[in-house]
Formats: structure tokens, C-alpha cells, sequence
């Protein structure tokens, strides 16, 4: 019996993406970029059909979506404004008001550090970063220096994260963030490069505790991430993450290694620990073979954790292969196989997304 | 009979004889890299093969490359800061580091389309000189360049570069590469065709071609890895 037919909650996906960002199409003319994408996801579960306009006009960006997630046969409209802000850029300074996202962190497939933003979950299949980051209104204000740079926001209002229904009428205490002051998030990082190669970030931000079933009270974080290249080859890089709040302070963090032997292979390790929940991931990533093809392999495995934690038994192997044609259209198709000890999903890392098998076959067109 | 003084400088001198009236080997270089970039900060579009890249050139050692063609690294752009390099992952919205080896396409290397100023890099000599040509001895002013060593041949009549070897700190030649394609861009005559030889295997070649070079400003958050790609 194939792999694919291993389990019975086998769904496969038609996922369509046309542009750069491998979910939408974009068209740059002066002055102007528009993008525009959509994704259809038939399950038993949850489908969702969207489309995310974005455009450049001058010192704005504009990007809306738009569209409709069924759950349990129940269509509720998908309606939000994703990154539109404002931004004046002169000299080492860029300010930005509006609707944004920010990037935080170094590591790859879980990002322990890339706190500023809440996460929208309900996309139960692609696990996408993308797509699951939830832009917050916020001011920013970046300083960029010869080898360093600093960042700070505020955000008068946060969001909360978004889960499928009947996950979120779970959520004990949660409450409608409408409190500017106690429902404020601020945030400041600083960044260098010094000359023998170490690019670090120290930061700290208060916050409401985006644990996932936590209810949203605030807490503190303060961490560091840093990546380095050693030699031609090698890649060291690391988050590290202590969050403080009522019940004491929590210490995440990932430490990871990359080889490259060539421009075409890249393999990753990393291990990940918390208060209960210890991991280790590999990812592999070949691509260019017989000038046509990508593959690549993420797996992960938890490894249980001090506390005898959830993520013990808990396994996924994600193995993807992706056909280039010669003019920018590429087909991939993307395997997850998810194992979690005992029938339902634990509280481990996989509790936000179902653990059932599943296949995704995109087109991707790239111009 | 009086022999000419310069045959007998040549013969007791003969280096020196020669290198009388040339420019010290620095100012050369300077020289050079004037040829080959238009401004302190400019855009150049470059062809290797099928692949076509845009590079935002500041200064000495901040490129940022941009893919046009193939289409299935679009998206993809590097940057580059000295000897770090970080690629921008659409899907992460952030730039990501990523190790040298990351190298473009085919013989050029990254530092083929980066490092475009060479008197920045290296500590020039002359090594030997002709009738048409000085030979200049390149060696890297510190560790992590893409080449430890280059001899270079620069036409005397306007310090244009002819022809270069790229070296091992042991002296070994890596590869081979000659400047051609010479014609107006940017306001004067330049280079625009780099052809690349791999010393070990001549059947590996590359040829990079500048199909254009403009003076351009940039934001300072483009050369960040906190800025740039957003």
C-alpha cells in the first residue's frame, strides 16, 4: 500500500498559485505593483477560497483579502485588510504607519522569536507563514547604520489570533481587545553585524501571551537571535526566547546548523526546547536535479521534554518535489505525514492543526 | 657612440626602466575600477548563460542581486555585505543567511558581479610589464574574499582590463577570464562581456555580459538584513 494511501484522512489539495510569492500573480509597472492570488482547499474539514489584492502606489502599500472559509458545511465571509501602510524613508531613517507585519528570528519551521504579529490558525493544511501571520496597526520606526540598525513599534491595539470555530469558544477567558493601554503591544529590537561575521539581535517586547489556549494576559519577552557563517558551508544560527508573565518565566529556544557543499544542496538540523516541549528537525533541500527538478524534506520529531511533556511520539515528515519548466511554471506536490501519539491531536505542536495525513498539488507560474 | 640611455636602464634595470614613467600600482587599480563601475553606487543588468540578474552596487561591498531570469528564482534575491550573504524568502518575509557556496550560476561567482571594485580588496603590485600591458599582482587585503589572489593585465594606453587570473593563496590558477565587449555605457567605454574559464577543466566556461549600467541612489535599508526585501 503507497504511502499515500496509508490512512483513510487522506485529503489532497488543488492549490493554484501564480506569482513570486507562490500565492498570487503580480504585475509591477511603474510606480505600481498589483498582486492577486486565490487557494482552494477541499476537505472534510475546512475549505477556503480567497483572493489577497496588494498594490504599491507610491509610499503606500495597499493588500486586502477577500473571500470565504467553510467549516462544517458553514460559509462565514473572509473579509481583512492584511499589510497597508504608510512609509517615509530619508537617510538612515524609515517610518511606517499602518497595518503591518514584521519578521523576527533566524531559524526556520518554528519561529519561537517572530512574536510581534498574532497568527491566524485556521488554515488547518497549509502552514504557511505567509499566510498564518496576522498584520497588527502599528507605528515603526527603523534606524539602519553601516553595520546595525534599530527597530521599534507600537501597537495601540492588538488582535486576537484567529482559530477555526469550536477551537476558539475553547479559549478560556478571552475577551474583546478594545483597551488601548492594557491591550497595547511595544516592542524594540537591535541589530548588528560585527566585522568577523556574527549578524545578532537583542530584543524585547510586552505583549499579550500568544501561548495558543492561554487566556490573553501580558507578558514580557526579552530574547536574542544571531546567525553566522562558518567558513563557505556552514550556517550556525539560533533564537533564544525568555518570556516572563504571572506564572514565572519561560525559556524557548532553537539552535540550528545548515550545510550547503554547493549552491544546489543545503541540509538543516535543529533542536528546540521549552519549559515542556523538546523537538529536533532536519530539513533537506536539493534542488536543480537533472536541471528540472527541487526536492526537498522537512522532518521533525518531538522528543518529550523535562516534564515528560506532549511532544513525545509526535512525528511529521514533509517531503516535496517540485518539476520547473523552462518558462516559470513549476508543479509541486507536497506530502504530510503527522503522527501523534493516541487518536486525537495532543497538546503538542501540531494541536492547531489537524494530524491527518494530507497532499498538496500547486502550479506555481512565476513572471 | 653613445648608447641609449634607456637600452642600458633596461638592461641594468630592467623592470624599473620600464616602470619609470607608469603610475604606482595602486593608483592603476583606482584606475580600473573606474572603468569598471560608473559611480559609487549604480544598477547593472547582467547576463550568465540563460540566467539574467540586476545588482545594486553601493560602494566597495554592499550588492544586492536581484533574479530576473530564470523564473523560478525570482523572488529569490540576494545580499550582499562584504563576505555575508543573506537571501530573501518571499514566503518568510525575511531575509535569511545563507553560506557563500550560494554562488549565482556556472564559473562566475558571486564576487564576479560584487566585488567590482577591486582596490578596495587587494594590495597591488606590478609584476611584470610589456610594450602594451602592465601585469598587476592582486592579493586580498584580508580572508573570506572570493578570489585570495589575481594577476590582472591592464592595457597601458588607458588602464583597461585585458585579461586576469584568478589564483589560490598557493598560487594555483583557478580560473581565467578576459575583459571584452569593450563600448560605451555609463558615459564612457567599458567592458561588457567577462569571459570565465575554469583553469582545471577549459570546457567549463561562463560569460557574463553587462547589458546595461546606470548611476542610481538607493535607501540605506536595502544594504540591511533588517530592511532589505520588504
Amino acid at each position: 500500500m503507497s504511502l499515500l494511501h496509508r490512512r483513510g484522512t487522506l485529503l489532497t489539495v488543488l492549490f493554484l498559485a501564480l506569482g513570486t510569492n507562490a500565492m498570487g500573480a503580480r504585475l509591477v509597472i511603474p510606480g505600481l505593483t498589483l498582486e492577486s492570488g486565490f487557494l482552494v482547499q477541499p476537505g472534510p474539514d475546512a475549505s477556503i477560497l480567497y483572493a489577497e489584492p496588494r498594490a504599491k502606489p507610491g509610499d503606500w502599500v495597499l493588500s486586502l483579502r477577500a473571500g470565504a472559509l467553510r467549516v462544517g458545511g458553514e460559509a462565514l465571509p473572509l473579509a481583512e485588510i492584511r499589510d497597508t501602510y504608510y512609509q517615509i524613508e530619508g537617510g538612515a531613517l524609515r517610518g511606517r504607519v499602518g497595518f503591518q507585519s514584521l519578521s523576527w528570528g533566524e531559524t526556520f519551521g518554528f519561529f519561537i522569536a517572530d512574536l510581534p504579529n498574532p497568527r491566524d490558525w485556521r488554515d488547518p493544511l497549509l502552514l504557511n507563514v505567509g499566510f498564518v501571520k496576522k498584520p497588527v496597526f502599528m507605528g515603526q520606526l527603523q534606524w539602519f547604520g553601516e553595520a546595525s540598525s534599530v527597530q521599534a513599534f507600537v501597537t495601540p491595539l492588538t488582535r486576537h489570533q484567529d482559530f477555526l470555530p469550536g477551537v476558539e469558544t475553547d479559549i478560556p477567558g478571552r475577551r474583546a481587545l478594545d483597551s488601548i493601554g492594557r491591550d497595547s503591544e511595544a516592542g524594540v529590537r537591535a541589530s548588528r553585524l560585527w566585522d568577523f561575521g556574527l549578524d545578532g539581535s537583542i530584543f524585547v517586547i510586552s505583549h499579550l501571551d500568544r501561548a495558543l489556549v492561554l487566556d490573553p494576559g501580558r507578558v514580557l519577552s526579552a530574547g536574542m537571535t544571531a546567525s553566522q557563517a562558518v567558513s563557505d558551508r556552514w550556517v550556525v544560527r539560533t533564537d533564544q526566547v525568555w518570556t516572563g508573565g504571572a506564572q514565572g518565566v519561560d525559556w524557548h529556544g532553537v539552535a540550528g546548523l545548515d550545510w550547503s557543499p554547493d549552491a544546489d544542496l543545503t541540509v538543516g538540523t535543529q533542536i528546540q526546547h521549552g519549559p515542556e516541549l523538546w523537538g529536533a528537525s532536519l530539513r533537506v533541500a536539493r534542488r536543480n536535479v537533472a536541471d528540472r527538478w527541487d526536492l526537498e524534506a522537512f522532518c521533525f520529531t518531538g522528543l518529550g521534554g523535562p516534564s515528560g511533556g506532549g511532544s513525545a511520539g509526535e512525528f511529521w515528515i514533509q517531503p516535496k518535489l517540485t518539476y520547473n519548466t523552462a518558462d516559470g511554471i513549476s508543479v509541486s506536490l507536497r506530502y504530510d505525514w503527522i503522527e501523534t501519539p493516541g487518536s486525537a491531536p495532543k497538546n503538542g505542536f501540531f494541536q492547531a492543526v489537524t494530524d491527518s495525513d494530507r497532499a498538496l498539488l500547486w502550479v506555481a507560474f512565476r513572471y | 657612440m653613445i648608447p641609449d640611455v634607456r637600452i642600458l636602464l633596461m638592461l641594468v634595470f630592467p623592470v624599473a626602466a620600464i616602470a619609470a614613467p607608469s603610475l604606482n600600482p595602486e593608483a592603476i587599480l583606482r584606475k580600473v575600477d573606474a572603468i569598471r563601475n560608473p559611480s559609487e553606487s549604480y544598477e547593472m543588468r547582467v547576463r550568465i548563460g540563460e540566467s539574467r540578474f540586476m545588482a545594486m552596487i553601493q560602494g566597495a561591498n554592499r550588492t544586492v542581486v536581484r533574479t530576473l531570469e530564470p523564473a523560478r528564482d525570482r523572488g529569490r534575491d540576494l545580499l550582499m555585505i562584504g563576505e555575508e550573504m543573506w537571501a530573501y524568502i518571499p514566503n518568510l518575509k525575511r531575509a535569511v543567511r545563507v553560506s557563500l557556496s550560494q554562488k549565482l550560476t556556472g564559473q562566475a561567482a558571486n564576487g564576479d558581479i560584487s566585488r567590482m571594485r577591486w582596490a578596495e580588496d587587494y594590495e597591488a603590485t606590478i609584476e611584470s610589464e610589456d610594450e602594451g600591458n602592465w601585469v598587476l599582482a592582486l592579493g586580498a587585503r584580508r580572508k573570506g574574499l572570493t578570489y585570495e589572489r589575481i594577476r590582472v593585465w591592464v592595457a597601458r594606453k588607458d588602464h583597461s582590463p585585458v585579461r586576469a587570473e584568478y589564483l589560490t593563496a598557493a598560487g594555483k590558477i583557478l580560473k581565467r577570464a578576459r575583459f571584452e565587449g569593450y563600448r560605451m555605457m555609463a558615459g564612457r567605454v567599458r567592458p561588457t562581456r567577462l569571459e570565465i574559464e575554469s583553469a582545471v577543466n577549459a570546457s567549463e566556461h561562463s560569460t557574463l555580459e553587462v547589458e546595461s549600467m546606470s548611476p542610481r541612489s538607493f535607501p540605506v535599508s536595502l544594504f540591511n538584513p533588517q530592511g532589505f526585501g520588504e
